[in-house]
């Protein structure tokens, strides 16, 4: 595989013919104006960051693109004539592919089914066989070019995330798309990972395919683009040349304010050891004996690549997980935490990584969010006060600072952020004294981010352990106390938050894989 | 608890999306636009096939006796007395609602409110 | 966007304003979303209305006392199904649960000294004995059911699917017991038929029977375990997200055991009523119940989503059919005809909820 260079090309020839252009796109839902004239200009052979903070409008605008939504306003042109595609299969049909942030990709069907689905080549162009061996030769040849090694005949499901996302891109690629749009494409990927990803995106562009790439990431954006375009509120607000911009003007862009400090100052103490857990071992998973302490007032990070057993070991010490073998100890005292229930009765309270999937009640409004883990404490008899669950919910907008008209609003229409912050919410009313946090800050904008370390840090100062999992190497830096690290489902190391790097981490990160 | 077929140590996405029911569903707000209207259609379709092919029918079971034809009649109405049946050796008592023959039918009196069967009854 | 998202008004004014306020093409696309998804309230009302012109008697107190009957009898089994609904799962068991507690009422409540009575040397069992056994029988059966969907994870379509034949089985035999042989069970004991059936009070010289303050009563208790208990808000909270709630502390196997226990119990209490109200029972009795019940829920906004679902819809629901049910009766369209009327209902109303589903994603 030869290793192209990596480095942004510095000349942008501003000369570039635009290969995709939007022009003051409208998009209006009842009572919200979702788009409002923005415009995006994709040149050939660049690479296009789309910048801004959830619900800032740019899935919004790729949906327009694809045809998920009827634009209400604006002209869409490709390669120089109008276009309106009627759904993505039209678009990819047409050159303009994109990778899914969720790959919707039928697992249990091997890598070149998934490739060449709806188009089988066939033996013969009037016979109804499929070719198999044309199938293998076209598939290996697209791989190849892309430098992916994978064996096309690899069972999706039993493939990582990572390389599911190639397949994606190589289907792409085999359509012969011209422009790719790319949605948040590393948040489950690891730093070599990411590499690969970008050599392929480089490729890409100098084939002279347009790049639309979507991320909250800042440091990648920097170094992957060409053209920045950043939206705010549904409104196109710049877009500049990459390597004009910083990654401080581009947060300011995208909050309309500028934030000196991406986190907040440390002065939490740490005191006496709370938690003590002893040779953690699951049934179904490979988190092997890991043993670690955790001390009152301490943020503890953990570390590690995606499948290094960090959620594992959680989901164990919370006990959602079948458990193997392992001891836990609290203030001195063994506890089993057998199901989520023990685990609230003993004060631990779990934020989960997936928040669609295992946090939130979509359909229900906020109160309701807020109080199921603690309606214990609103029951006079068997009946529950609502005067006190107001009260409790209402502490915990007021506290949380979630940006909402009132308690009956359904959660699923608030931001990432917002939502993050009621469950948040939700675990502070039964009262915890452990909070096992997993990736608290994914799919959250800049703003909120700094928001919810706050509370994290408030938290510690309140005599509180937290114990937090996150993939962003700088968040754990500046946000915890102690960072594990853990590899293949074991312990691979314990680092201090302030005399430690991301080197260093990684280093341990890749002891066991 | 938790199924984790994921052992292998991938992360997976997760198989259960919020939405109950329709969690598969992806098709687009017009589609289902024109699914509810169709729906409709046919809803009002077979309600005006069903009045149009209106009355209620009454069979008579003779329990053995000779055949007797079934008549339809509308809500609220009475049943014209049909023929009285006949059976070698058997005297006909009058319709009964059940083949025990314990709740005579009154075809004077009594109205029809949905199609049913009228059993002979016989004595020797 | 998601903070002007949230702006709202109240109240009806509010709206008014807020729809006074749209262009003239959200103003057409908001009137189509208020046609479609009240699509079937609109069809009902207006087939209602016809049925009214055509028929005058329709609307008579006697008939709407016999809708108001009709719905009442038909309301605690919807009250059931709809928590099954709002676990997006379903109980199609109830109809042949209803018809087993019906003759088991039936059998130990036969009059003294009746010719055919199935136990001749029992005397007359008090009524709150016979209440108890229906309510334990139909716990179990709902117990099973649930036990069956929380444990083992099977859809609970195939769950009740196989106990409504198991049930069916049951009821078939017991009919066998003793020297009945199969026949229907009547002859019922007047203290029972008065306590059903009995006269309420008479508006008009129509006598409103008693079974319908009953199902008032049941309402009311739904109404509070739904809204004012934490079992209730387990419940559409295992039904919006299972697995949240299960990280959340939510005890997801006894929720849904519950769940159907309770819907058992409310099958059990349908059948002391309907024993009685039609006053002979047999293996047919409660066959297809539940397809009302799950049309009346679907109907009344109970969604298939999940986690959604009010009790006030549920009787509207049931109202609804029953209303439309009488109407076309009132036509002389036949009973077994309006089975093809209830089908197509399921199917609009899950298509109207899908829709609302997909217009909100």
């Amino acid at each position: 595989m030869e290793d192209k260079q990596i480095k942004k090309v510095n000349e942008t020839p501003e000369n570039k013919p635009a290969l995709l252009r939007m022009e003051n796109i409208d998009k209006v839902f009842p009572g919200v104006k979702a788009l409002d004239g923005v415009s995006l200009t994709v040149r050939a052979g660049t690479v296009h960051a789309l910048m801004g903070e959830n619900g800032a409008g740019k899935s919004t605008l790729m949906k327009c693109l694809f045809g998920v939504y009827s634009k209400d306003g604006g002209k869409i042109f490709f390669e120089g004539r109008e276009i309106n595609f009627k759904n993505s299969k039209e678009a990819l049909e047409n050159g303009v592919a994109m990778v899914h942030q969720e790959l919707n990709q039928a697992l249990k069907r091997n890598v070149m089914d998934n490739m060449w689905l709806g188009r089988f080549p066939k033996i013969w162009d009037h016979l109804p066989f499929t070719s198999e061996k044309k199938m293998y030769e076209a598939t290996k040849a697209v791989f190849d070019e892309l430098g992916i090694d994978v064996n096309p005949k690899t069972v999706m499901s039993t493939m990582p995330v990572s390389q599911r996302q190639m397949v994606e891109i190589a289907k792409a690629v085999s359509y012969n798309s011209k422009v790719i749009v790319f949605d948040e494409p590393t948040s489950s990927l690891t730093e070599e990972e990411v590499e690969h990803l970008f050599r392929i995106i480089n490729m890409l562009r100098d084939r002279g395919c347009g790049i639309i790439y979507i991320s909250h990431k800042m440091e990648e954006i920097l170094r992957i683009s060409d053209d920045v375009t950043i939206m705010r509120d549904g409104k196109w607000i710049a877009t500049k040349p990459a390597a004009e911009l910083t990654m401080n003007e581009i947060i300011k862009l995208m909050v309309g304010r500028e934030l000196t400090n991406r986190y907040p100052p440390k002065d939490n103490k740490i005191g006496d050891v709370l938690l003590e857990v002893d040779g953690m071992t699951a049934e179904y998973s490979k988190l092997n004996d890991v043993s670690f302490k955790a001390r009152r007032g301490e943020i503890l990070g953990i570390a590690g690549l995606d499948g290094s057993g960090r959620t594992e070991l959680l989901e164990n010490l919370f006990g959602v997980a079948t458990r193997r073998s392992g001891a836990i100890k609290l203030d001195g005292k063994p506890i089993k935490n057998r199901n989520s229930r023990e685990s609230i009765k003993n004060g631990f309270a779990l934020l989960t990584e997936e928040r669609r999937a295992t946090g939130i009640f979509g359909i229900l409004n906020i109160r309701e969010n807020t109080t199921i883990s603690s309606l214990d404490k609103y029951q006079t008899g068997p009946l529950l006060r609502k005067k006190k669950m107001k009260e409790s919910t209402d502490w915990c907008i007021k506290s949380m600072r979630v940006k909402t008209p009132d308690q009956e609003t359904k959660i699923r229409t608030l931001s990432g952020g917002n939502q993050q912050k009621v469950i948040l919410g939700r675990w502070l009313l039964t009262d915890p004294t452990v909070l096992l946090l997993d990736e608290p800050t994914r799919g959250i904008d800049v703003g909120a981010k700094y928001e919810i370390y706050q509370l994290i840090l408030d938290l510690a100062k309140k005599g509180k352990t937290v114990i937090m999992v996150s993939s962003e190497m700088p968040e754990l830096l500046g946000v915890c106390d102690r960072i594990l690290v853990m590899s293949g489902g074991k312990l691979a190391g314990e680092v201090d938050a302030a005399k430690t790097n991301q080197e260093e981490i990684m280093a341990l990160a890749a002891k066991y894989v | 608890m938790r199924d984790n077929e994921n052992s292998g140590g991938m992360p997976q996405l997760p198989e259960r999306k919020p939405g109950g029911l329709y969690r598969n569903v992806n098709m687009s707000v017009k589609t289902a636009n024109m699914l509810v209207i169709a729906g409709i259609a046919l809803l009002i379709i077979c309600m005006v096939f069903l009045i149009d092919h209106n009355g209620f029918t009454v069979t008579f079971d003779t329990n053995g006796g000779s055949y007797v034809e079934s008549v339809k009649v509308l809500h609220g109405e009475t049943i014209p007395e049909p023929e009285p049946p006949v059976r070698e050796g058997w005297n006909f008592t009058g319709w009964y609602l059940d083949r025990d023959c314990k709740n005579k039918w009154d075809m004077q009196n009594d109205t029809a409110t949905d199609s049913f069967t009228l059993y002979a009854g016989w004595e020797k | 966007m998601s903070e002007i998202n949230v702006i709202k008004r109240k109240g009806i004014s509010g709206r008014i304003a807020e729809f006074k306020e749209k262009s003239p093409s959200e103003k057409r696309s908001a009137i189509a979303d208020v046609l479609l998804n009240n699509a079937m309230y609109i069809v009902i009302v207006i087939a209602v209305i016809l049925i009214a012109i055509k028929v005058p008697a329709f609307l008579s107190l006697s008939s709407v006392i016999n809708i108001v009957s009709l719905t009442a009898a038909k309301l605690p089994i919807a009250l059931g199904i709809g928590g099954a609904i709002v676990l997006t799962g379903t109980d199609i068991s109830a109809g042949r649960c209803v018809g087993l507690t019906a003759c088991i009422a039936a059998s130990l409540l036969q009059m003294p000294g009746y010719a055919n009575k199935m136990f001749p040397n029992l005397g007359v069992m008090p009524l709150v004995y016979v209440l108890l056994i229906l309510l334990a029988v139909g716990a179990l059966i709902g117990f099973i059911n649930g036990l069956f969907v929380a444990k083992f994870k099977l859809h609970p379509f195939i769950v009740t699917l196989s106990t409504q034949l198991i049930v069916f089985g049951a009821v078939l035999m017991y009919l066998m017991i003793g020297t009945n042989n199969g026949q229907t069970l009547s002859g019922l004991d007047a203290s029972y038929t008065n306590f059903v059936r009995g006269t309420l009070f008479t508006i008009g010289g129509v006598a409103v029977p008693k079974y319908v303050l009953y199902s008032i009563i049941l309402t009311a208790i739904m109404w509070v375990i739904w809204n004012k208990t934490k079992f209730g808000k387990n419940m559409f909270a295992v039904g919006s997200n299972e697995e949240a709630a299960n990280v959340s502390g939510v005890n997801v196997f006894w929720t849904i055991v519950t769940v159907f226990v309770l819907a058992g119990m409310m099958y059990g209490i349908t059948g002391f009523i309907e024993g009685a109200r039609i006053a002979s029972c047999s293996a047919n009795t409660g066959l297809n119940y539940e397809c009302d019940a799950i049309a009346a829920c679907v109907i009344g906004g109970v969604s298939f989503v999940g986690g959604t679902g009010k009790i006030s819809g549920i009787v509207i629901g049931v109202l609804l059919l029953q209303i439309i049910f009488v109407g076309l009766n009132f036509l002389s369209v036949s009973a077994n005809m309006l089975y093809i009327i209830k089908g197509v209902i399921i199917l609009v109303a899950c298509a109207i909820d899908m829709r609302k589903y997909l217009a909100r994603k």
